[in-house]
């Protein structure tokens, strides 16, 4: 089994996050749809994940990809390119590692075609319309053997940790679209963290917004201490949101101002709910209650 | 009169209403409009206050049931409903992946709130295009398969299933108690 949908439901760093979370190995399909803005994206291109990190990018439509990035630097002597071309039936390490081995590239290189298969990848972010597949490979026995089914010829032998592509796939999003934007939180809001450690490098206004992400520190307030600009530390709180390091939570309930005046109908509510006050609430429930309630649920229901 | 409440949050549409309704002894009083704009879309009705169930067990001992309303975004009665309560539901449709995002944030809300035993309900399970738990729970940000609360199966208008779920709940509880 894996999961699938629509892009407009479901956006890429969401799904990054739960093979991020997960640390799952598999290929995450992309398939623009043909209203897809991203000319470069058209089609479909498939990401490839190993123990949640990512480590190729193929496309059923573009064979050799990544030996034509590595034509391209010209650096290569055209009869090695030629014996590589011929390496597709054979080759049992990725394509990487085995120039590396041969002394075809040199460490930095094959770095770079790492950061060129990635910027690739962080253009998908654009795509606002299409469909996502992941076929994940530890519950489906097509693609559990990777040498077989994953893409040597398109792979580095390199990998690069998910998050650290959400964040920058998210940074480098030249627009927002409208689903990701009515999440965009308020400035009355704070934030809280979901992770306790972070293991990438976070941009000065990103850093100033995860280190006051305590819960009781409104938007509005750090903007106040920072002199950022409130806009643009709402949508880089959005961006830490959406890619699943932090979390919009009101600031607390002695700021009144962080909610909309109640309406009647909720003033009634509520003055129904404070009777909840008088009853042994927040303490705990007795042993005798829970153990009645159980007898109670089993023999009625 | 001892009282346990609980309270039953989640996405809109998840079965909040429905969960109180099953297995209320009372008409569960909830405060339903007709849904605008975006929520229409999903359904006919939607909370907009609270609802509110009760199950008496004997002269001394009653539980209740709050259900928040269906709002994505925060809402005061949230954190008026969860202070109140002793343990909680968080309801969340399976097979709305749209709707997993909020979820992660009212579930993070709760927990930002309050340390109190709960569960999480996956509703919906059997319709088409429903996610499996594991990777529910993973879009809820739940990493450590061990350390995430117990997640379990629900179809919200069946009493024994709603049962099921109370009584799972009632289990985390005894073990907080000892
Ligand atoms: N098929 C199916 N339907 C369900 C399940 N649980 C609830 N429903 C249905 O889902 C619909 C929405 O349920 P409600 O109880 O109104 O949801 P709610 O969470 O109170 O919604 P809001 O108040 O708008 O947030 C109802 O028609 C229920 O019968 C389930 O497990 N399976
Ligand atoms: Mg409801």
């Amino acid at each position: 089994m894996g999961i699938s949908g629509s892009l407009q439901d479901f956006s890429l760093p969401e799904i990054l996050q739960i093979i991020d979370n997960g640390s799952k190995s598999g290929r995450l399909s992309i398939t623009s749809s043909l209203k897809g803005k991203a000319l470069q994206n058209q089609g479909t291109n498939d990401l490839w994940f190993k123990n949640g990190n990512f480590v190729a990018l193929s496309n059923p439509f573009k064979y050799n990809n990544l030996l034509s990035l590595i034509k391209k630097e010209n650096i290569i002597s055209s009869k090695n390119i030629v014996k590589l071309y011929s390496l597709e039936r054979e080759i049992s390490i990725p394509l990487g590692e085995y120039c590396l081995q041969q002394s075809l590239l040199s460490v930095e290189r094959v770095n770079q075609l790492l950061e060129n298969q990635l910027k690739e990848v962080y253009s998908l972010f654009e795509l606002d319309d299409g469909w996502f597949f992941f076929d994940d490979a530890d519950s489906n026995n097509q693609v559990s053997e990777p040498k077989e089914s994953f893409p040597l010829m398109e792979m580095t032998g390199k990998k690069c940790d998910t998050l650290t592509i959400s964040l920058q796939g998210m940074r480098s999003l030249s627009k927002l679209d409208n689903r990701l934007t009515e999440q965009m939180p308020e400035p009355n809001s704070g934030l809280i963290k979901l992770e306790d450690n972070l293991n990438c490098k976070l941009l000065p206004i990103e850093a100033c917004l995860w280190d006051d992400a305590n819960g009781k520190m409104s938007l509005k307030k750090i903007a106040q201490k920072t002199l950022f600009e409130i806009q643009d530390l709402q949508t880089t709180a959005l961006r830490l949101i959406l890619i699943g390091l932090l979390e919009e939570v009101p600031v607390s309930r002695e700021e009144p101002q962080t909610y909309a005046a109640p309406s009647l109908e909720r003033k009634l509510a509520l003055s129904s709910t404070n009777s909840m006050v008088k009853t042994k609430s927040q303490g705990k429930v007795s042993n005798s209650l829970l153990g009645n309630l159980v007898d109670f649920l089993r023999n009625n229901f | 009169m001892e009282a346990f409440n609980i309270a039953i949050t989640g996405n809109v549409g998840a079965g909040k209403t429905s969960f109180i309704k099953t297995i209320s002894e009372i008409e569960v009083v909830s405060t339903e409009k007709k849904a605008s704009d975006e929520v229409n879309q999903l359904k006919h009705n939607t909370t907009v206050a609270l609802d509110f169930g009760r199950l008496t067990l004997n002269a001394e001992q009653v539980l209740y049931l709050y259900g928040t309303p269906g709002q994505n975004r925060f809402d005061f009665m949230w954190e008026i409903i969860i202070e109140k309560a002793h343990a909680y539901i968080v309801l969340i449709d399976a097979h709305r992946p749209q709707d997993f995002y909020n979820g992660r944030r009212i579930f993070n809300f709760m927990q930002s709130k309050v340390n109190l035993p709960m569960i999480i309900g996956l509703t919906h399970t059997d319709c088409e295009g429903a996610w499996e738990a594991d990777d529910v729970a993973l879009a809820l940000g739940l990493k450590n398969r061990r350390r995430r609360p117990p997640i379990i199966t629900v179809n919200a208008s069946d009493s024994s299933s709603v049962a099921n779920s109370l009584i799972c709940l009632l289990e985390q509880l005894m073990m907080a108690n000892v």
